[in-house]
């Protein structure tokens, strides 16, 4: 028995050995000619064609913004699946929470965190950040509230229901905004073309419909990212019951 | 009319939904019905409105993401519209309208369907065969009170992890290697790459797309996926989700493999032809009836895959013809299969009995669809037959081709025991007679299509378009040029 699991083992490592060694032949590293092809294009057509200042941004939200559509909908699936998963369990509460020191320092940096989660969301076509990001800092507000205050708080103060609502707003207004764009520009997601202003590079407003897209993901995903969360811990163990539930 | 409806109209179904069953919950079964209708006459209009090419965000191809129309998206198009709407009326009978995230993880995956069947960036492709994947893992895990769909969606999601992993790894091989996504540039640079490389964007995409679509070796998940998950689950399963990986595999080995490296049809060749056996022997051995169905999905990918294989204008035509009726044809046998084994609390085959005096017309689509998916001439399963055969013995395929014929013998052999168990004597009355007007309607609605289509060679406009598939999907230049004019 031993023998053969120790056979099965260097099976494996073998096959790996020669997968990684086919993959690694087949890296190719040309020299370095200049940046070619849409790449180059990016970079220096992103202020003209765009005007945001993160070249990032610009790829994720307006040359390939359909990707980033069907990217935040690949997060809006997961979370509509788990919820669907686990939609028949209740909360349990599983703790009372920290003292009440940890509680109170919470409550002060709470408005923090959502405004820092908030500038990286309205700033992502001006600097590193974006919905994703932002929306990801929202969630953790979230997270933080069960490690804190204990399961029961949150979904005794923010309904699912809100949640929900806020996710399937923020899809609706990316998609909102790709229509407008193919009435008006013509094509889906057309920005500047579209009418959307421009704007002056580094101000606030500018990049057209970047910041809105933004906005819209950071919704999806901040509000996703917690649906997620408190499915998950629907699952707790209660220490009443001799085994953990089955899922 | 602009083809990115085709998938945002399902997109908008599901963020809607949410949003009624929040403010107006009396409200989600009416708009569940008129989003059906909308994204299947959108997708269906889009087919109509012929070749087109429209760039994302008004960009040239290389810079945004082209969606493209051609005559094989066409044909696939109108079958995933025609196995979606049968699905969904299936599905709206057997669940109603209480569990309305099952209807958002639908539209989602009809979204990504019609993402993956009109994309032509390489990268878009991935993303929506994501959306796709993590949907379809979660649909056949529902209702998540039985663990065997549980277990099923468990372990379709490890082997469509691998898929995707090794699809996401041919992609960022092609891109490090050409600094491209779009198709048709691609084709044009990929066969510059080195031969290294290329083995590895090919050979990746081909295992994933091969995991994807159930060919053997990477057919394990298929039969559980497919027997665990509910009835209106399991038709839209192997009706239409099994063909959207091998329309990808369609366009990508014509498009991308075929200028850069013949060798694959070989191999497409040799996997069709070993999952085309496999399939139709582990099909004779089973005993619960929609494991029998799920086998015989097995076998009719390999049928596609050598369709594939044959590398010919005649062989992508009998692939797309075969595709339709299997289409037909599968999803009528697991949507009769569920009405039955419900009647009987059973999916044993041995408990079968006397369920033709129960449901005589039930089962008399059955024999219909099993004589038609065995290939019993003149049924629509042996025209398409015959096309790979011809297809086939052009290429020289001898081996392949035999194993075709042989396995009609097989199919033909295995599905006569569900057959004669439903005509047999019956020990106990089946227990349950619930009535099922939608679904025999659908039922009957498939067993019309699948007599329109064993027409389908003699109806002139019809056996063009087929021809016509064949002759675009071929021509790669075409392709290329249709794009990037």
């Amino acid at each position: 028995m031993r023998v053969h699991r120790n056979l099965q083992r260097l099976g494996a490592l073998g096959l790996s050995l020669a997968l990684g060694w086919w993959l690694w032949q087949g890296v190719t590293i040309s020299p370095f000619q200049g940046i070619t092809g849409p790449a180059a294009r990016y970079i220096h057509g992103t202020a003209r064609d765009t005007g945001a200042a993160n070249v990032v941004a610009a790829i994720l939200f307006d040359y390939r913004g359909f990707d980033t559509l069907g990217e935040a909908s690949v997060i809006y699936t997961t979370v509509c699946g788990v919820a669907l998963l686990f939609a028949k369990r209740r909360y349990r509460r599983s703790s009372h929470g920290l003292s009440f020191i940890v509680k109170r320092g919470m409550a002060l940096l709470v408005p923090f965190i959502l405004l820092y989660a908030s500038s990286i969301i309205v700033m992502g076509h001006l600097s590193p950040g974006g919905g994703f990001q932002g929306g990801a800092v929202m969630a953790t507000v979230t997270v933080l509230f069960c490690v804190i205050y204990g399961s029961s708080f949150e979904a005794a103060r923010v309904s699912p229901k809100v949640k929900e609502t806020i996710e399937s707003s923020g899809a609706l207004l990316f998609t909102a905004i790709g229509l407008i764009g193919l009435v008006t520009g013509g094509a889906f997601l057309t920005n500047s073309a579209a009418g959307f202003p421009r704007g002056m590079m580094g101000h606030l407003v500018s990049g057209g419909t970047i910041p809105l897209l933004n906005i819209a993901v950071g919704m999806k995903v901040g509000a996703g990212l917690s649906t997620l969360f408190y499915s998950m811990v629907k699952i707790l163990e209660d220490p009443t019951e001799s085994s953990p539930p089955e899922v | 009319m602009n083809p990115v409806l085709a998938i945002v109209a399902p997109f908008l179904a599901a963020f809607t939904i949410p949003l009624f069953f929040v403010f107006r919950k009396k409200w989600v079964g009416t708009a569940v019905i008129l989003f059906g209708v909308l994204s299947a006459l959108t997708a269906l209009f889009v087919a109509a409105g012929g070749e087109a090419v429209t760039v994302m965000g008004g960009w040239q191809p290389e810079v945004g993401i082209a969606l493209v129309v051609d005559s094989l998206t066409t044909a696939f198009l109108i079958l995933a519209s025609l196995g979606f709407s049968a699905s969904l009326s299936a599905a709206a009978e057997t669940f109603g309208y209480g569990p309305w995230r099952f209807y958002v993880l639908f539209f989602l995956s009809w979204a990504a369907t019609n993402g993956i069947i009109l994309t032509g960036d390489l990268f878009n492709l991935f993303v929506f065969f994501e959306i796709f994947s993590v949907a379809a893992y979660l649909v056949v895990a529902y209702p998540p009170r039985s663990w065997q769909a549980i277990e099923a969606g468990f372990k379709y999601l490890i082997f469509g992890t691998v898929g995707a992993l090794f699809l996401l790894i041919g992609i960022a091989y092609a891109f490090m290697a050409t600094g491209q996504l779009n198709m048709a540039i691609l084709a044009r640079v990929l066969p510059r790459a080195p031969e290294a490389t290329l083995s590895v964007v090919i050979g990746c995409l081909v295992v994933g797309l091969f995991i994807k679509s159930g060919t053997v070796p990477g057919h394990f998940w298929l039969p559980d996926a497919h027997s665990s998950a509910q009835t209106p689950v399991s038709a839209l399963l192997s009706g239409v989700f099994v063909k959207v990986s091998l329309y990808a595999l369609i366009r990508l080995a014509f498009l991308l493999f075929g200028s850069a490296d013949d060798r694959v049809f070989f191999v497409l060749l040799l996997f069709g032809t070993v999952t085309l056996c496999l399939g139709h022997l582990m099909a004779f051995q089973q005993e619960d009836i929609k494991r029998l169905l799920a086998y015989s999905t097995v076998a009719q990918v390999g049928t596609i895959v050598i369709a594939i294989g044959c590398a010919s204008s005649g062989g992508v035509t009998a692939a797309v013809y075969h595709a339709f009726n299997h289409m037909a044809a599968k999803m009528g046998l697991f949507l009769v299969s569920g009405v039955l084994a419900e009647d009987r609390a059973s999916r044993d085959i041995a408990q079968m009995g006397g369920l033709f005096r129960h449901r005589p017309l039930f089962v008399l689509a059955f024999c219909l669809f099993a004589a038609s998916i065995a290939g019993i001439p003149p049924l629509n399963g042996f025209m398409s037959k015959w096309f790979l055969l011809v297809a086939a013995a052009e290429r020289g395929a001898l081996i392949p081709a035999a194993a075709v014929v042989a396995g009609t013998v097989l199919s033909a052999a295995y599905y006569l025991r569900p057959i004669t168990a439903f005509f047999g004597p019956a020990e106990t009355e089946p227990p349950h007679h619930r009535p099922h007007p939608v679904t025999g309607a659908i039922v009957a609605l498939l067993a019309l299509l699948c007599l329109v289509l064993a027409l389908a060679p003699y109806i002139g406009p019809l056996k063009e378009g087929l021809l016509a598939v064949g002759r675009d999907t071929v021509n790669g230049a075409r392709y290329i040029e249709r794009v990037l004019r």
